[in-house]
Parts: structure tokens; C-alpha cells; sequence
């Protein structure tokens, strides 16, 4: 994935980045493709960062994992991966505008709440 | 000619070695201020670690931080999922001053951070400040904000009665055009997830007397019409949000999706599936 134009990013809230079907569509993908975890550390936010372009193609992956009391941690690999993969697969982006309403680029991110290895939340939007 | 030349250059040269002096040298208050302020632009475009690299060493070498000023860098820290650089600022600024602080922080954790039972601490804490007073966090009414906390941890009937006391205090002094559609919209869910779909139907009846393009209203009201076999009603309902939302109308917000938000692929799936 390249960034448009000289490269410059957006917030997502700033240039009304959307996915095709909004969180509905977010959350049916994980909750169709998501395995709980039963064992390891299960419980905890995995955020992740990533980019779109003006063209609504997703990369530039970067990834924190925090306990329930927003401290750093590692998780269980197995969440993390799949979190990270059912993201990577997100590929229905609308990318966000600019005032003159051409499409730019946009940085998103959506934070995953699992506790006791299910999913409990999704977030931000 | 000469001479004026070099006394510009000179004078130049000055001011530059005079900013170099202050700000690369000595570097003062302002720098700091200056520097954390940057800091959290350059976190608006997305460069994250830079942004609060400049924020943290602003925090060490500025003697006092102020709670406005924690608060203040935790907020793009929390738009950008730095959950923990968010809640490290919140939590310093809020136990510096859990006055000014509690009632944003119960807030951001309602909506942002879906942590129900912090945000009720410090709710609670920012509502025992003024008793005798129904504050207002973000643009929600205490009480509201509150019962949102019970709703989603399953606290029913402890929601109802925070939303109903919510209801009483939006409409001391006002009429009912004061409220927001949200109030009874939720008062409505909460009364259709104790399966009272008759007076969840009621409420977000009310709730389309305030907001007649409410597609979640009509959407939910047609649900419990089907939960109640009045089928012909629940098309109606589950068809009168669909054309709403397609058109648009719908509750949502910028920065996060909200309590029950509906989607248009979700209506169109339940239709589907009748």
C-alpha cells in the first residue's frame, strides 16, 4: 500500500474514513472469524494502528497490547494474530475527504477488548 | 551602505544567537509549553511516538503540570488508542484535581473506553462534588451518562431508575422539546432488554415525537413489534428505519459508535431474514 501525494496522514474522525457496512460489518467479521482463547493471558485490549489511502487500501500495520488497566502487557499469541489477521482482511475502507472532497489518506485504528479470551467490545467506531 | 548592512547582519545575528541561547541552551517555561504543544499536533497527524516523546519531556522539565494541561495531552492520546499514555495522564490529572477532572474522565471511559465501572467511580465522585446540582459530562446529563453505565453492565433496573430521575431533572424548568431523543431512546432499550416490549415501544414512540427521523427508534420499535407476532407492524417499523437510514438519518457521532447504533447493512439483514 502507498500513501497519496506527499504522504500526509489524517485522523479518521477528521476526514470521515468509513468501512462499507460500519462497525456492524467490523464486528460480524470478528465475530464470524475470531476463535476464543481459553488459556494463557486472555484478558487485555489489543490496539491496532494502520494506515488507508486515498484509493481505500489498508497497510502500514502496527500493533500495542495493554491489560484491562491500559498497562503495556504481551497477550496470548493466538489473540494477537487473530486479531491482527481479521484487521488485515478488513478490505471494504471508504476513504476519508478533504474539504474539496477529493479522497486522501487517513490514519485508523480499532482497539479489540477480549476478556477471558472472548471478544467483549470493539472499538472506537 | 556598508555600515547600515552590517549593522542589520549584526542585529540578525543577535536575535538568532539570542533564540539559539534560549531555546536550544537555556530553554525556558515557554519552550516546554511550546514543545508539548507540538507534541500533540504532531500526534494529530499521526506520528505517535514522536508526538509524545516531545509531551513526556515536556512533563519532566516543566516543574509544575497542571491537571488542565494532562488532561489536555491525554485527549489525542485517547483519539489515537494510546490507551495507556491516556490513562497515565487522566488518572495524574484527576487525583491532582478530581473536580475539575472526574466528570470528563466518567465520560471518556463511558464512550471511549467502555469501562463502565470506572466511569461510574469517578461519575459518582464528580456528582458528590454538587449534590444539589445535575452536572452535566459532555453533552449528557450525569444521571443519563450514569444509567448508560448500568444499562451496559446489565443493571436494568438499576438504569431505570437513574434514566427516569435523568428525565425529571431534564424537564425542571423545561418543557419536554429540552430533552434529548437519546434519553428516551434508551430508556426504551433498556425496557426492551427486560422484554417490557410494550413499554419499550412507548418510549421510543416518545422518542420519535422528539426526532422523527430516529431510524435506531423505528428500528428497535419494529423488532419489538415482531417479538410481540405483530409482524405487519414490525415490517413497517423495520421499513420505515430502513428509508430513514439510507436517506442518512441516524444517531452517531464522529469519534465513536454509539450505545445501540444501527446500521443500514443490520436492518437490511433483519428484513432479509423476516
Amino acid at each position: 500500500m502507498e500513501l497519496c501525494g506527499l504522504g500526509i496522514l489524517k485522523p479518521y474522525y477528521f476526514t470521515g474514513l468509513e468501512y462499507n457496512g460500519g462497525m456492524y460489518a467490523i464486528k460480524e467479521k470478528y465475530i464470524n472469524e475470531y476463535i476464543p482463547v481459553k488459556n494463557g493471558i486472555n484478558s487485555g485490549i489489543v490496539k491496532i494502528r494502520f494506515d488507508i489511502n486515498c484509493k481505500g487500501e489498508a497497510g502500514n500495520y502496527e500493533f500495542e497490547t495493554y491489560n484491562l488497566k491500559y498497562e503495556p502487557t504481551t497477550l496470548n499469541d493466538s489473540i494477537v494474530n487473530q486479531t491482527i489477521s481479521i484487521a488485515k482482511e478488513l478490505d471494504n475502507w471508504i476513504p476519508g475527504t478533504n474539504d474539496e472532497n477529493e479522497n486522501i489518506n487517513s490514519f485508523k485504528f480499532i482497539a479489540i477488548k477480549i476478556s477471558n479470551g472472548d471478544i467483549k467490545e470493539i472499538l472506537p467506531k | 551602505m556598508k555600515k547600515w548592512i552590517k549593522r542589520i547582519l549584526f542585529t540578525l545575528l543577535s536575535i538568532i544567537f539570542v533564540l539559539i541561547l534560549l531555546f536550544v541552551t537555556i530553554k525556558p517555561r515557554a519552550y516546554y509549553i511550546i514543545n508539548y504543544a507540538i507534541g500533540a499536533q504532531l500526534q494529530w497527524f499521526g506520528y505517535e511516538e514522536e508526538g509524545n516523546e516531545m509531551i513526556e519531556t515536556s512533563i519532566k522539565n516543566l516543574e509544575k503540570f497542571s491537571a488542565s494541561q494532562y488532561h489536555l495531552v491525554s485527549i489525542q492520546n485517547t483519539k489515537n488508542g494510546n490507551f495507556n499514555k491516556a490513562i497515565e495522564y487522566l488518572d495524574k490529572a484527576s487525583e491532582l484535581e478530581p473536580k475539575e477532572v472526574d466528570g470528563y474522565y466518567g465520560w471518556v471511559l463511558l464512550y471511549y473506553y467502555r469501562d463502565y465501572e470506572k466511569a461510574l467511580f469517578h461519575l459518582n465522585r464528580y456528582d458528590s462534588f454538587t449534590p444539589d446540582f445535575d452536572d452535566y459530562v459532555g453533552d449528557d446529563n450525569i444521571l443519563y451518562a450514569k444509567a448508560l453505565c448500568y444499562k451496559e453492565m446489565g443493571q436494568y433496573y438499576k438504569a431505570l431508575e437513574l434514566f427516569n430521575e435523568a428525565i425529571e431533572s431534564e424537564l425542571k424548568g423545561h418543557d419536554e422539546s429540552w430533552i434529548s431523543h437519546q434519553l428516551y431512546f434508551q430508556k426504551g432499550r433498556t425496557l426492551h432488554l427486560l422484554g417490557e416490549q410494550n413499554k419499550a415501544i412507548e418510549y421510543y414512540d416518545n422518542t420519535i415525537r422528539l426526532w422523527g427521523k430516529s431510524s435506531e427508534a423505528f428500528y428497535y420499535k419494529g423488532l419489538a413489534y415482531i417479538e410481540l407476532n405483530n409482524a405487519q407492524a414490525g415490517y413497517e417499523n423495520l421499513n420505515k428505519a430502513l428509508v430513514l437510514i439510507k436517506k442518512g438519518y441516524k444517531t452517531s457521532d464522529n469519534y465513536v459508535a454509539l450505545f445501540d447504533e444501527v446500521y443500514q447493512a443490520e436492518i437490511e439483514k433483519t428484513i432479509n431474514e423476516l
